[in-house]
């Protein structure tokens, strides 16, 4: 029995790990800025010990004066050591945790459903197929590690419930929690709310649960108190001044019909909604929001879960309700999801998948539950059938949407064209030249530069006093080396000599050759000029 | 107790009469195309409107009565029967139904009779053929998901496919017989469908068109702290009454057979029949808040909180009707009595872009007079050659632009062309690249 279930893991990851990894280096086509700087500042703690700013293993980079956590870039060292600083290397992190968080899915089904266990095994691997695990596998993203540790930490914390004893899963839970706080900002808030639900659940409340609670909350907080003792205040709060729900959408009520006391109405509106967002099927199987449309998270086709798992997770919704009063298993998956939505409420996203990405896995586990009700009820005989005729062409939609059809669609905006194709030209033109003018119309264009070259972090580091201070948003380009940021405007610039440009704007190839310039045009992931680099 | 809900409806009914008497919205096309068979001056017009409106008033209340009667044969519970009406009367939902379209009002009305009359399965079924002749004939709505059924549309979205695919430079070694497991027609017709069903379940739109990040075009259907009742009241049905929950489930389903038919362009108007029994969820979960002795303070702030709701959303109705109500009869709102106000006999040109001008036409005289020309202009595409009144968007003067930017100097391009009589900004964008200001310009 332990070798089968060892065998049966073992295949889960090996199929999980290879849908998420088999082309990793083109689809995604190239690193958006985020990755990028996950990515550089890798490189530059594996060279330096620093961050690209010059801080000595810092726990949070400061990068886009957006103070990301650091965690994920820690793990990609030996990624980055092995193979380079390259799209491989920077997104092996959450390929890894895609991978291994399908395992943790398979014991928290099995704590939730009775049966036999090919059944879960199939449950697990439609969990693995869902889209926004594919996707935010295929991406650096720091959440998606925090997701991978809030999950154990859940699971671990479920199982010493169950098992109603077992120091051991407790220690690792705390652990789990920690890595995931100092993976991602919003664990940091999801975490504790979590922990504070269950050691505190209405239903079930006594002293000795109480005192464990204190307990548990005492050794996390003892736990982030270096994150609490090396940030400043300032900079802890950074990222909550950039996103809170105050900042933008006071006064909250309409220009013509605000009269103060209907501010508070509204803005109350707006939070429980921001929570009810992650509960609407609408959101989780089909809407695209525009903001999430222009960024990294965008799953063409699809919202996060696949449409059929959407359908279900409305019977899941009504399991739960039927028994959330008796069953304390069913009580600690919804407050699961209430600390993975907290975030989300003080933040001005309506539907934000990024930040509430530790609520996930609970969606799909009340999606499996909906199914296998159906299961159970009516086709508890022929389910493989019908499961296998659904899942096979589903998984071939998904897995071609997401590694092919999501590369045409995705190139641009955040996803630049020019950078990955273009830097190292640039970078060998770059030593002959005296100057290099940089003119992008792609925001924190240095960091594509610095990627895709491997620029010395030691040359970067000495720049950390000149650039923009925290606090400053938009564009935070600075001068470095011999780069120089300045608008392109040939006629006005064709006479400097021993000069290179690189620009994403629209320029007169026949001009340029007239006035001695030489060009190299660079071409986006489908083969559209995105860029050109222009010596002279 | 039966009292104070007659109460609390006779003046939530008053209050809705009393805002649609100051907003003096005009007539939607559903309305006209009854006003205009009987008008013949611009006074009847609006007695007819007005008639009409009441009539359709009267038709809601009508099937409030029904609905009523239908909850408490349901719920054997007076009292939820009771809450769940007055959640009705309370919406803006309601009040839009009666203020501006008249053929909602009518389906509701026969729909709960026949779910009142026709017992079980029989009454779902003619409720369901009934919702999709509405759609179908009276609204003339085109279903999207009809689309999957036509498969020249879904084999082009499998080429575009792999035609976009194919356009990748480094391109992704995929074996085609595994694509073709899902690129294929039939997926996409199944694809086609089932994001069709998935638009059903929108929490946004039945609780948080207040709130709405999209603003979209919508009426409010349920007020956001009712969501919190309805989590509550499902939770009750669903552990003590599963003969309710059973048939709720089922009205819900005809209420999503209403919704695939449906392609209404307000969100809450596809959700109309669904509207009608989510209200029962909240009604359940209110009364068994108020029937807990120590839930009292609960069920008083519940009370307040509710009263508020109502008070600041009434408010905001009369504050922004352009936000809530369709513009296109604002537009013309402003259009017919402005051209009135000039003083020059002449042939009015008058926009064709949002359509439905003559109908318009005949609610504001009467009878329509000769001298109106409903071919629409374009100004800058032909300048104008004829001596009149021009009534339009104002790129219809100055030209089209981008995202409908308009600016300053386009205005002096057309106060250079005409002499403007008045100008009017319309929220929202009704006529694309036209811009959103409507202009009444005379030429001699």
């Amino acid at each position: 029995m332990k070798i089968k279930l060892t065998l049966g893991l073992l295949v889960l990851i090996v199929l999980s790990f290879l849908v998420r990894f088999y082309a990793i280096s083109k689809s995604p086509p190239s690193v958006n800025f985020d990755e990028a700087a996950l990515g550089y500042n890798a490189y530059s703690l594996l060279k330096t010990g620093k961050d690209e700013y010059g801080r000595s293993w810092p726990l949070s980079l400061r990068s886009f004066n957006d103070f990301k956590p650091a965690l994920y870039s820690y793990f990609s060292i030996p990624f980055v050591s092995w193979f380079g600083l390259n799209e491989t290397s920077t997104r092996m992190v959450s390929v890894i945790s895609g991978s291994l968080r399908v395992i943790v899915y398979f014991f928290l089904l099995r704590l939730f459903l009775k049966g036999e266990s090919k059944k879960i095994w199939l449950y697990t691997l439609i969990l693995s197929l869902q889209p926004w695990e594919l996707h935010f596998s295929r991406t650096a993203f720091e959440s998606n590690l925090s997701c991978l540790f809030f999950t154990i930490g859940a699971v671990l914390l479920l199982y010493y419930k169950e098992k109603k004893s077992g120091g051991i899963y407790l220690f690792f839970s705390i652990l789990a929690f920690l890595l995931s706080i100092y993976s991602y900002h919003s664990a940091r808030l999801g975490v504790p709310i979590f922990v504070f639900l269950v050691f505190f659940d209405p239903f079930t409340l006594s002293l000795k649960s109480i005192k464990k609670g204190v307990w548990v909350l005492f050794w996390l907080l003892l736990g982030v108190a270096p994150l609490l003792y090396s940030t400043r205040t300032d900079t802890i709060l950074e990222r909550f001044n950039q996103e809170n729900i105050f900042k933008h959408y006071y006064p909250f009520a309409s220009k013509e019909s605000d009269i103060g006391i209907n501010r508070y109405y509204y803005l109350a509106g707006m939070m429980v909604g921001h929570v009810a967002s992650y509960f609407s099927p609408i959101n989780i199987g089909y809407e695209v929001y525009h903001w999430v449309r222009l960024s990294p998270q965008y799953i063409p086709s699809f919202s996060m879960l696949g449409w059929e798992e959407t359908i279900f997770v409305i019977i899941g919704f009504f399991m739960v309700l039927r028994k959330f009063r008796d069953d304390y298993k069913i009580r600690i998956l919804v407050y699961w999801i209430i600390a993975g939505s907290a975030p989300s409420a003080v933040t001005w996203n309506w539907f934000h998948p990024l930040r509430a990405l530790n609520l996930m896995p609970v969606l799909g586990v009340f999606a499996i539950m909906g199914l296998d009700y159906i299961i159970e009820t009516r086709y508890k005989k022929i389910y493989l059938f019908l499961v296998l005729v659904w899942l096979i062409p589903t998984g071939s939609f998904r897995v071609t949407n997401e590694l092919s059809y999501s590369v045409w669609k995705n190139h641009g905006e955040y996803q630049p064209g020019g950078f990955k194709q273009g830097a190292a030209l640039l970078g060998s033109l770059a030593n002959e030249a005296k100057t290099v003018y940089l003119d992008s119309s792609q925001a924190q264009s240095y960091i594509f530069f610095l990627f895709y070259q491997s620029y010395p972090p030691v040359l970067i580091q000495k720049y950390a006093s000149v650039r923009p201070a925290v606090g400053v948003e938009g564009d935070l380009s600075f001068n470095f080396g011999n780069y120089v940021y300045r608008k392109f405007d040939w006629p006005a610039q064709h006479n400097e000599e021993n000069v290179v440009y690189w620009t994403s704007r629209e320029v007169k190839d026949d001009e340029i050759k007239k006035s001695g310039g030489m060009i190299f045009s660079v071409a986006n992931a489908v083969s559209k000029r995105a860029a050109v680099i222009i010596k002279k | 107790m039966r009292y104070l809900y007659f109460v609390i409806g006779f003046f939530l009914v008053a209050s809705q009469v009393f805002i649609a008497i100051i907003n003096r919205y005009p007539p939607t096309i559903e309305q006209l195309l009854f006003v205009n068979l009987l008008t013949k001056t611009i006074t009847t017009s609006w007695i007819l409107l007005w008639t009409l409106r009441l009539l359709t008033l009267v038709t809601m209340i009508l099937s409030l009565r029904i609905y009523f009667l239908l909850l408490c044969k349901l719920t054997k519970n007076r009292d939820v029967a009771y809450v769940s009406s007055l959640i009705i009367l309370a919406s803006p939902l309601f009040f839009s139904t009666w203020y501006l379209y008249p053929t909602y009002a009518v389906f509701s009305l026969l729909a709960l009779v026949i779910l009142f009359f026709v017992a079980n399965k029989k009454g779902l079924i003619m409720v369901c053929i009934l919702s999709i002749f509405f759609n179908l004939v009276i609204k003339q709505s085109h279903p999207k998901f009809f689309e999957a059924f036509n498969a020249s549309v879904m084999t082009s979205q499998v080429t575009d496919r792999f035609q976009n695919e194919d356009s990748i430079t480094e391109k992704i070694a995929i074996p085609l017989w595994f694509k073709r497991l899902s690129y294929n027609k039939y997926y996409f017709s199944y694809k086609t469908i089932i994001n069709e069903v998935l638009q059903f379940p929108d929490l946004e739109t039945w609780f948080f068109d207040e709130v709405h990040p999209l603003s979209q075009k919508s009426m409010v259907m349920f007020y956001w702290p009712e969501l919190l009742l309805a989590v509550y009241g499902g939770a009750v049905i669903l552990r003590n009454n599963q003969f309710l929950a059973k048939k709720l489930g089922m009205y819900l389903l005809v209420g999503f057979v209403f919704f695939v038919f449906s392609n209404d362009l307000q969100a809450s108007y596809r959700q109309f029949l669904s509207w009608w029994f989510l209200s029962v969820v909240i009604g359940v979960g209110i009364v068994s808040i108020s029937s807990y002795a120590f839930m009292k303070y609960i069920y008083s702030l519940v009370m307040a909180i509710l009263f508020l709701s109502v008070l600041f959303n009434y408010y905001d109705l009369v504050k922004r009707q352009d936000f809530w109500f369709d513009n296109r009869p604002i537009a013309y709102g402003y259009l017919f009595p402005t051209i009135k106000t000039v003083n020059y006999k002449s042939t009015v040109y008058m926009t064709s872009l949002i359509g439905h001008a003559a109908e318009y036409c005949k609610f504001y005289y009467g009878v329509c007079p000769a001298y109106y020309n409903f071919d629409g202009f374009n100004i800058s595409k032909k300048p104008l050659a004829r001596n009149g009144i021009y009534a339009g968007f104002i790129g219809e003067f100055a030209g089209t632009r981008m995202e409908n930017n308009f600016n300053d100097s386009d205005i002096k391009m057309i106060i250079s062309n005409v002499k403007v009589v008045g100008i009017y900004k319309l929220r929202d964008s009704i006529a694309y690249l036209y811009g959103e200001n409507i202009v009444v310009g005379v030429k001699k």
